[in-house]
């Protein structure tokens, strides 16, 4: 994920230009002239590695006034990642001959790493003795910049994606931002469904007010209408004092509804009043207060499916699915990886201060052949974790978590026999799909393509143990 | 001699401080991000008490470099300049850093040890003059280190 460095020509012979004029009485004012009209930065050094000259582009792109540079250390003045160990001008000085394209940073007044491409060669008088050196750098940060406007045509806010699926959406999320449509975003966990909700908060004209999440289905149905509607003081015993709810604190901004295919019925009934009457009632209150905020609700299950089954009212569907929009899981936009691993790379080295830089390119295929059970959530805790471990360089082999590496089931086997591998196979495949739906043995005989009785046989036969608490008995907690 | 409260720790000892700076060709490094050479010392009540020269690993990273500084116990840190994410994570290490230095390392340990180090020859062109949000920090810090031998905000005169 490297990228190529784009160097003009001319960084080469603006050099041999210097070279060319320098010295030469005659041609003193068109060096001069040359070096003022530039792009490129100029200095040139003597022998003592004092600066003796140094140009308006080299003036705008370190800071530095030249009155400030002349006759300082050039080290002290262009401050490279280069000039320790890596001089350019350095090596040109002592074997004469120019040194191009050396690519490093600088580090101007402000703290910031400015990165450059530098090309040096000898200055000598006429009569062949050297002078001194000229080195000409160029800042790649337009460059850098370009690559990045680029790489934003595949982004939406913090959402990036080039599948074609998520192009589609991309599209027409300026126009569902202007609107104030109720959105449904449905996709698997990790998807990245607040991320996109808040990508079309920040893209429309709300994007100056709240932007207010709410999971619903972490909450037992009493905290979360107190969560949702708020209380009035004495509602209920403990309630000291009034507490405005998420539709109140959301103002004219966006309410993102998250998990609406898990609050039970009751609560569906009340959702579903506010969204028809665009007012609230407060706990213990007879104060209506008018919704102003646009209403975004995400699921990772499937709402057709849910009011096909009974668990979704119709009309409720009906209410939130103005505009809806599908985020396909990652396994199946594996073309999304490659950025997607480069941006998280960039985020977490930035945040946490390390040089990690790329990817060994023999773990792509692993990455990508993948299956991301946890989607982008999954894919950036991998990058994270191999940041800590890495610390600088690339991520390699060793840092990959044993579920990445293929082999693992064949080498885990216990005896070691074609039974007992695809005993282990088969065991890992089911704990997947079981995870994937939050242990709920329907939907996971679903995944796997099996029926659930079958699924029942192969957990006993394998020695699968379930959770206490699974998918039904939390569905059935939302639903009394 | 003063006696100085650490301020991390809150002991009150002989005014005992741990100073590294960054050298190169016997001046202050270029850059820290990248510096190969550290010069430690060590002053107890206005006294040098250690002196030497130790080699910062070029391979380690940043973490492994202020985390080395934060195992060698260094107070205070004098450098060359030095990018803002690694001054973040130095200064969140409660180093004492006073970055965008240039010059002589000697002349610079001289004049830090003498009260004399706010004079502008020793700010890397282009910072001396407030143009840099770092340097101008580092102006307002050392103008604090006269009374307690010199050493800032993370001893306190006791």
């Amino acid at each position: 994920m490297q990228r190529r460095q784009v160097v003009p020509v001319f960084v080469y012979r603006s050099v041999s230009a210097i070279i060319t004029a320098y010295g030469r009485e005659e041609s003193v004012e068109q060096t001069k002239a040359i070096l003022e009209s530039i792009s490129d930065g100029v200095f040139t050094v003597d022998s003592n590695w004092k600066i003796t000259s140094f140009n308006r582009a080299a003036e705008e792109i370190t800071g530095i006034s030249r009155e400030e540079a002349i006759g300082r250390e050039c080290s002290e003045v262009f401050r490279s990642s280069m000039c320790e160990t890596a001089c350019a001008l350095r090596e040109s000085m002592a074997s004469g001959k120019p040194v191009l394209y050396r690519s490093g940073y600088i580090v101007d007044s402000d703290g910031e790493r400015i990165p450059v491409s530098v090309s040096t060669a000898v200055l000598r008088d006429e009569n062949g003795s050297v002078l001194g050196g000229a080195e000409t750098f160029r800042d790649l940060s337009e460059i850098q910049s370009l690559q990045k406007q680029l790489y934003e045509t595949y982004r939406v806010e913090d959402f990036v994606s080039r599948s074609p699926s998520m192009q589609k959406v991309f599209k027409i999320i300026p126009a569902v931002a202007s609107s104030p449509a109720t959105v449904l975003i449905q996709g698997e966990t990790g998807t990245g469904k607040e991320v996109l909700a808040r990508a079309i908060h920040s893209s429309g004209s709300r994007s100056g007010e709240p932007f207010v999440a709410v999971n619903c289905g972490a909450l037992p149905d009493t905290l979360l209408e107190s969560e949702l509607f708020g209380y009035a003081r004495g509602a209920f015993t403990g309630a000291a004092h009034s507490r405005q709810g998420k539709f109140e604190a959301a103002g004219r901004g966006t309410l993102f509804l998250d998990e609406i295919g898990d609050v039970s019925t009751a609560m569906q009934v009340k959702l579903l009043r506010v969204l028809q009457e665009k007012t609230i009632t407060p706990l213990g209150s007879n104060e209506e207060i008018k919704v102003n905020a646009r209403i975004i609700c995400a699921s990772n299950k499937n709402l057709s499916q849910l009011v096909e089954s009974g668990e979704f009212r119709q009309d409720l569907f009906y209410r939130i699915n103005v505009v809806k929009l599908d985020i396909p899981p990652l396994r199946e936009r594996l073309e999304d990886i490659p950025q997607l691993l480069e941006a998280l790379l960039k985020r977490h080295s930035f945040a946490l201060g390390v040089d990690v830089k790329d990817y060994d390119p023999q773990i792509l295929p692993l990455l990508m052949g993948y299956n991301w059970p946890g989607n982008v959530r999954e894919l950036e805790n991998f990058v994270e974790r191999a940041v800590v471990l890495s610390r600088e360089g690339l991520v390699s082999f060793g840092d990959l978590p044993p579920e990445i590496i293929p082999e693992k089931s064949v080498h885990h086997s216990d005896a070691g026999t074609l039974r007992n591998a695809r005993a282990d196979t088969e065991k890992q495949m089911i704990v997947q799909a079981l995870e994937n739906n939050r242990f709920n043995r329907t939907a996971a005989a679903a995944e796997l393509g099996i029926h659930k009785t079958t699924l029942y046989r192969r957990i006993k036969a394998l020695g699968i143990s379930l959770p206490s608490s699974d998918g039904r008995s939390s569905n059935a907690t939302n639903t009394t | 001699m003063f006696l100085a409260r650490n301020m991390h720790t809150g002991a009150v000892e002989v005014n005992k401080v741990r100073l590294a700076i960054t050298v190169w060709n016997g001046r202050i490094a270029p850059v820290f991000d990248v510096a190969g050479t550290l010069r430690l010392v060590e002053l107890s009540g206005g006294a040098v008490v250690q002196d030497q020269l130790l080699s910062f690993p070029r391979d380690g990273g940043m973490f492994s470099r202020v985390t080395s500084l934060s195992q060698q116990k260094i107070d205070v840190l004098v450098c060359g300049a030095v990018s803002r994410p690694v001054h973040r994570m130095l200064a969140d290490s409660g180093i004492e850093v006073h970055s965008f230095v240039s010059g002589d390392a000697e002349e610079v340990l001289e004049a830090f040890l003498n009260g004399s180090f706010d004079d502008a020859a020793y700010f890397m062109p282009g910072c001396g003059r407030g143009r840099g949000r770092q340097g101008r920090g580092r102006g307002a810090g050392i103008g604090r280190r006269g009374r307690n031998g010199g050493f800032g905000p993370g001893w306190k005169e006791v």
